[in-house]
């Protein structure tokens, strides 16, 4: 008997009983039992150990393949909307800079407009107190000529009173006065 | 010198059979992977999004392996045999390495690799049969009706030389190393142990691959090509 492998079952059947190929009626039922040994092992590790693992690995593909499909998504979406808002972004710079524009045209017609007033007003009231100054120094000049006249009548009416007729008197006054008309006012 | 598979003659009634080490130790086999099949559907309700444990790793790992194996033999259409390949690769590589505990492997045995090859064959004629209809008995015909006796050999033989490829290969490296073991002890102290390797560990595998593939293969070319 070889030694190395009939430790456990080998031992224990009886000896004398032992074959290696016999093509007989007793090989057909014991490849009877191996098919039967056989179909039930094979079908339950692959029923009970391949397929659930099979079904897990396949679970875990889909779930990333999704994961991977939904991210490729997420990422063209968030791509577009960035690309949106740049688009925005430029476009509102661009309004930005239309408006400053506009903002610093409509200031320096602004500005034109309320210089070109602020002129025309000073003018206005340049001339106003040009004119104003004008009748007071008309009016001051009528004054004056009334009291010289006054005083001068004063005078003369005096003096007259003293030495001459009435005649001569207004003769006197009238020179006065065209004399007086002929003084330029001096302020 | 006893290579042979012991059994323990069993008569019930007039019926009389052979209880074989191969059927018990196909038993302590398949009581191994069904509880390591529980085991793992138990823990699969544990397992992470992001594999964390060693275990998770390693189950992952063999059931991708497979599932990568059969579609790039039978195409992504057909991955569904994974869930029947996965069995017969299990049991054939377990069944080879137990040499290593002391077991008979039970593809040393013809009636192991009779019923493996017969699954096979049952399955290369059903799918031909579901997928080629009427262009599965054409097949017999072609090239010419003539070679019609040699296509039904030719399909005979398959399993044939499935099994005994399988049973012949585990049963050499049995008997080498039974040999091995009757020499002297100071010259099997060192000499078994490379012998394990390659007899149980390397031929255990690539026969347990070439058993798989062939059966993909086969099945696959009985499928027509779709157009």
């Amino acid at each position: 008997m070889s030694s190395y492998y009939l430790t456990v079952v080998h031992g224990l059947l009886p000896e004398g009983y032992s074959f290696i190929l016999n093509l007989d009626k007793d090989l057909l039922i014991e490849i009877g039992f191996q098919l039967f040994n056989t179909i039930f092992l094979c079908l339950f590790l692959g029923y009970i150990l391949y397929k659930p693992v099979k079904n897990f690995l396949q679970a875990r593909k889909d779930r990333i393949a999704g994961d991977l499909k939904s991210s490729r998504e997420a990422k063209q979406e968030a791509e577009t909307v960035l690309k949106e808002y740049k688009t925005k972004l430029a476009e509102i710079a661009e309004e930005r800079t239309a408006i400053l524009e506009k903002a610093r045209e409509e200031a320096a017609a602004n500005r034109a407009i309320i210089i070109e007033e602020a002129n025309k007003e000073a003018t206005e009231l340049k001339e106003r107190a040009k004119l104003q100054i004008e009748r007071d120094k008309e009016e001051a000049q009528d004054e004056i000529r009334l009291q010289i006249i006054q005083v001068s009548t004063l005078i003369a009416s005096r003096f007259v009173k003293e030495s001459l007729n009435e005649s001569a008197q207004n003769k006197i006054v009238e020179n006065v006065i065209k004399d007086l008309g002929d003084v330029k006012w001096q302020s | 010198m006893d290579f042979g598979s012991a059994y323990i003659p069993i008569t019930i009634g007039n019926f009389s059979f052979r209880l074989t080490e191969t059927v018990i130790d196909t038993w302590i086999i398949m009581l191994v992977l069904i509880i390591f099949a529980v085991i793992v559907r138990i823990k699969l309700n544990k397992f992470t999004e992001v594999p964390e444990s060693g275990f998770q790793n390693f189950i992952e790992t063999i059931v991708e392996m497979m599932d990568s194996f059969v579609i790039s033999n039978m195409g992504i259409k057909y991955s569904y045999f994974g869930c029947w390949f996965f069995g017969v690769f299990a049991f054939i590589l377990v069944s080879n390495l137990s040499g290593l505990i002391a077991l008979r492997p039970p593809t040393a045995d013809l009636a192991t690799t009779a019923a493996l090859a017969l699954t096979t064959f049952v399955l290369i004629h059903f799918m031909g049969l579901i997928t080629g209809k009427l262009g599965y008995f054409k097949g017999y015909l072609e090239p010419i009706p003539f070679l019609l006796p040699l296509n039904i050999i030719s399909e005979i033989a398959t399993p044939i030389s499935l099994s005994f490829r399988l049973f012949g290969n585990i049963l050499g490296g049995l008997i080498i190393m039974g040999l091995v073991y009757t020499l002297p002890v100071y010259v099997r102290f060192f000499i078994p142990g490379f012998l394990h390797m390659y007899f149980d560990v390397f031929a255990g595998c690539l026969q347990t691959f070439i058993f798989v593939m062939l059966s993909m293969t086969f099945i696959k070319d009985k499928i027509p090509d779709e157009i």
